[in-house]
């Protein structure tokens, strides 16, 4: 029960007490069905990616991983196997089972998309809010390097970077922070040179503030929901970029971390493509199932912040 | 803007000219014992003994003058490989475009115009799906479902040239175009619906209304023509990404473009040839940015450039 303290005169307001949180996130969920649906397939890939495989800490396990068995294990006699129960999305072509092998690439798929989109959200903000902040000649020269960043095939140039310093999962995640975070400081900028105009700012400088100060403490909270609308459909976007990277045999790929690309990649390295098709179904439909619910969710938090936003979001 | 093609070209060729000699060595290292005095002839014969600086300068300077130089694994010219595979992948990319701007810009108006009707669900879930499946696993639902009910075996399909066999030419590229153009067709159709449903808040659209035309008329003489600029801007800025996008589907489809010939020379650790195809494709890019923005004169007459 929150009560006010009234000043003698002033009208007594009584304020209704909050809802709980499970009241709120109902009402939440019925405005927005397909955010909501979002959500819940975002819950379940992110426990597949937590829980799946073993999780390992200091090399000791502290939790076993559900999925049936671990990804590289391999069981000669069933190779190329069609969906069974003992292997309900079939097997590949030395015999690895699929669906295990599709859980621990929603571990690697996520390591690399928080982390690649975090990064380069912390590079972009930082970019955009100096640039839109000092304005002048500052920010011409910020903003024609990203120009310059942005103008380029970005699939072909990835490429050429990842064959330049050899495929791994560090590699890729720096490279692709490279290429989010031009486009995030673009937004974050023009977030900035809004925010920056408000009266509270000016007088937060009439105040004696300095910039750092301003920035950090005066605009920077004004950010936090661009930034997590923002964050959610740049991490779909990292996600498909890697997987592509994966698919042709550049990405993070490895036995213990299988992606789904390379998956792909092995489905159509093992013709004919549809006789086998099994091999490309599950890593297919959980990319797409992942992108789409990260794209649901950060349309339904665009809404939710700012609607004045709809429709912004780059594509 | 050539500042910005400047500072981009820079970016691309310092990056990979710094370990230019340990791809070498790894590629040379995979055929087996690795000669000390093997590798420095092998650097000489590629000019690679120079230094870094020295190389680069002399590469911007043939460059400049047209000569991309020789590819390391047959020697054959890079401008004219490129020059043989560009041909193909410009008519994927057009092929494309055609395709989604036909297809998505009808729906994308249409379904502002009848907000809530049919065609708004149909674009919109489009819009959906299209932009969260990757154009990589598309091309492989699409493959498997032509071998599997109609089969036809697009991969292996013999790609004829355009002049002598317009029909088997079209046959060979009509689904990897549809594949490239899904994405740009969940974009530019999500940009038509929201841009016609600006357009049609004007005042010239209620003056249009109020003068009697039929709805007709104002959706393709008043609403349309003005809703298209942000559309083509944005399908200028998805070039890029399409451009971005052949490589895959060319891979997957067997088709010869630019975008197979860039992987085959990344895998043989081709370096001018990488270079060149990444040049080449960066030059696409900024003369279609070019053209996008003169084409704004074109479509509103308002536009002036000085």
């Amino acid at each position: 029960m929150t009560t006010i303290a009234a000043p003698a005169e002033a009208v007594y307001v009584q304020l209704a007490p909050p809802k709980p949180w499970y009241i709120r996130l109902r009402r939440v969920a019925r405005q927005k069905p397909l955010g909501t649906l979002g959500a819940i397939v975002l819950v379940v890939a992110l426990t597949a990616a937590l829980f799946g495989t073993d999780l390992d800490l200091f090399g000791t396990t502290i939790v076993p991983g559900f999925s049936p068995q671990p990804p590289q294990e391999t069981e000669i006699t069933a190779r190329l196997e069609g969906p069974s129960w003992s292997h309900p999305f079939g097997t590949d072509a030395i015999g690895r089972d699929v669906l295990s092998r599709t859980i621990a690439g929603a571990r690697t798929a996520m390591i690399i998309g928080f982390s690649a989109t975090g990064l380069a959200l912390l590079a972009g903000t930082v970019i955009g809010m100096v640039s839109a902040y000092a304005a002048g000649t500052v920010d011409l020269l910020l903003q024609r390097v990203m120009d310059a960043f942005m103008s380029l095939p970005p699939l072909i140039l990835l490429l050429v970077l990842v064959t330049v310093l050899g495929p791994s999962m560090m590699t890729v995640i720096m490279i692709l922070i490279f290429f989010v975070a031009p486009s995030s400081s673009r937004v974050m900028r023009g977030s900035t040179l809004v925010i920056k105009e408000q009266q509270y700012v000016e007088a937060a400088r009439t105040l004696g503030a300095t910039p750092q100060r301003i920035m950090l403490h005066h605009i920077l909270p004004q950010l936090v929901a661009p930034l997590l609308v923002l964050a959610s459909v740049l991490i779909g976007a990292t996600i498909v970029t890697e997987a592509a990277l994966s698919f042709l045999g550049l990405g993070a790929n490895s036995p213990e971390n299988p992606t789904w690309g390379f998956m792909l990649f092995e489905a159509v390295a093992r013709p004919p493509l549809d006789r086998f098709y099994w091999m490309s179904m599950a890593p297919g439909i959980a990319i797409t199932l992942t992108v789409l619910a990260f794209n649901l969710l950060g349309d339904a938090l665009r809404d939710i912040f700012d609607p004045r936003l709809r429709g912004t979001a780059s594509n | 803007m050539v500042l910005m093609s400047f500072v981009a070209f820079m970016l691309i060729n310092m990056a990979p000219g710094n370990t230019l000699l340990a791809q070498i060595a790894g590629s040379g290292a995979i055929g087996g014992v690795l000669d000390a005095e093997v590798l420095a002839e092998f650097e000489r014969e590629l000019g690679l003994d120079k230094p870094l600086l020295v190389r680069y300068v002399d590469w911007l300077f043939h460059a400049v003058q047209g000569d991309l130089g020789g590819s390391f694994v047959n020697n054959q010219s890079v401008l004219d490989r490129i020059g043989e595979k560009l041909p193909t992948s410009i008519q994927l990319v057009i092929m494309a475009s055609i395709v989604s701007l036909v297809l998505a810009v009808p729906i994308g108006v249409l379904s502002a115009a009848r907000q809530g009707g049919a065609s708004d669900y149909v674009s919109r879930t489009f819009a959906i799906l299209g932009l969260a499946i990757p154009n990589f696993f598309l091309a492989i639902i699409v493959l498997i479902i032509f071998s599997r009910w109609f089969d036809i075996s697009l991969g292996s399909m013999p790609k004829p040239e355009l002049w002598d066999d317009p029909i088997g030419n079209i046959q060979k590229m009509i689904a990897p175009a549809l594949v490239v153009g899904f994405t740009l067709i969940a974009t530019v159709m999500r940009m038509a619906r929201s841009a016609t449903l600006e357009v049609l808040n004007e005042d010239y659209v209620r003056t249009a209304r109020a003068k009697g035309l039929g709805e007709r008329v104002i959706i393709t003489r008043h609403v349309v023509r003005n809703a298209m600029i942000p559309v083509i801007t944005i399908f200028g800025n998805q070039f890029a990404f399409i451009l971005g996008g052949t490589v895959i589907v060319e891979f997957i489809f067997r088709v010869p473009g630019i975008g197979a010939l860039t992987l085959t020379s990344i895998n043989n650790r081709d370096y001018p040839l990488v270079m060149g195809t990444t040049l080449v494709l960066g030059l696409v890019v900024v003369v279609t940015n070019l053209l996008v923005d003169l084409s704004y004169g074109f479509i509103d007459p308002r536009i002036r450039y000085s």
